[in-house]
């Protein structure tokens, strides 16, 4: 998408305000760097927002992650790292929460993982179904999720899998970890389909997909983790009811995290890029359960 | 664990009550002003989400406490097309 020029078009604020919803939903850190070196040719309603962006990429991690995007299909963006031909690489696949975001804009999401240790994959489900339903026009449910992309991408190039999602995308994640063998599936902030609003959801949607899914799916040996934010209850009972329903998980406590979702808290407190290294990558989860941002 | 969603409001002053929390709870804009926080709290008074400071990110966090926290899923789209307190509260009643 050209931002700039779409801004230009913008003949009112709701007007401005979209185009700058699907540019935070879909640009990369390098994207949005370029677009605020350009921050002179933008509409000037539109530079605060572009400088906040950058502000908030800086504030997270420097240099800007080299990630490059392209699409797979709709609602499927695979941000490509830096790591040299044939080095180790993690896949990192990514499921949205509420307003198809990690909880915060795409980039700064992004910032917090290293480029050269791993490509990721966004969903974004158009639907709002929170993946119940998979993802319309490019996989029917998450089997054909999990086939798809080993079509799409080179899977044989990934030392490692890890899956994590946030809000409405985090069950949805610990369904999808086992299907490709990752070795953790992290949710955050997550909670149960059967829990959330979901307003577009036909009467014959099936809440408990997942669950099926398990069932009937491999053995794996995925680490399901289930965190949220000490500091927000509601998060704390959601998150602790998933787990019930997701044999062999584990919960993790995120202390002084106050905000639905874990991400955005962690960036109030300087720790994303840590947390996603540590407990995502690296599979180091703090033996009593509670990870000291 | 078998929670139904909550039923949707249909009454607009129940659900303009929630939209002024919705701003009140909003992590990226913290509303201080006191003539803008007497407003949010007053039935009878509006208040726009550009007065109240609400650029991109914010609206998008109201969304998602709107879904997550009160159980009403509101689009993006419906925060930009309603974009007052009153008119979104307006808006999700005559919805349902």
């Amino acid at each position: 998408m050209d931002v700039a020029a779409e801004l230009a078009r913008c003949e009112t604020t709701a007007d401005r305000y979209r185009v700058q919803i699907e540019a935070e939903n879909e640009l990369s850190p390098a994207e949005i760097a370029a677009l605020h070196a350009a921050a002179s040719e933008l509409p000037e309603p539109s530079r605060a927002w572009v400088d906040k962006l950058a502000a908030m990429c800086r504030r997270i991690r420097d240099p800007i992650q080299p990630f490059r995007r392209r699409a797979l299909g709709p609602g499927v963006s695979f941000l490509e790292g830096s790591a040299a031909p044939g080095a180790p690489r993690a896949l990192v696949v990514a499921f949205t929460g509420v307003a198809q975001r990690m909880m915060l804009p795409l980039a700064p999401f992004l910032q917090g993982l290293p480029a050269d240790r791993c490509d990721v994959v966004v969903l974004r489900d158009p639907n709002r179904l929170a993946f119940l339903a998979g993802l319309p026009g490019y996989a029917p449910d998450l089997p054909a999720l999990a086939a798809r992309l080993a079509a799409d991408l080179p899977m044989d190039r990934y030392a490692g899998r890890y899956c994590i999602g946030a809000s409405s995308g985090g069950a949805a994640a610990l369904a999808f970890g086992p299907l490709v063998g990752a070795r953790i599936a992290l949710s955050l902030g997550g909670l149960h389909p059967r829990c959330m609003a979901l307003r577009g959801a036909p009467a014959e949607i099936d809440r408990y997909v997942f669950e099926r899914l398990r069932e009937a799916g491999p053995r794996a040996a995925t680490r399901l983790v289930c965190a949220h934010g000490a500091d927000f209850l509601r998060d704390c009972v959601r998150s602790r009811l998933l787990a019930m329903t997701v044999p062999g998980s584990e919960v993790l406590v995120v202390r002084s995290v106050a905000l639905h979702g874990v991400v955005a808290g962690l960036f109030l407190r300087d720790a994303l890029a840590r947390f996603l290294e540590q407990v995502l990558l690296d599979g180091a989860l703090p033996a009593d359960g509670a990870w000291q941002p | 664990m078998d929670h139904q969603p909550a039923p949707p409001l249909r009454d607009a002053a129940q659900l303009r009550d929630l939209v002024a929390a919705a701003v009140r709870e909003n992590p990226v804009v913290a509303v201080s002003d006191p003539a803008l926080l007497a407003r949010l709290a007053d039935p009878a008074a509006d208040c726009s989400f550009d007065d109240l400071g609400f650029d991109s990110l914010a609206r998008m966090e109201l969304c998602i406490w709107m879904q997550v926290e009160a159980g009403l899923e509101v689009t993006e789209s419906e925060v930009l097309d309603h974009p007052s307190v009153r008119s979104l509260a307006a808006h999700l009643a005559a919805r349902g």
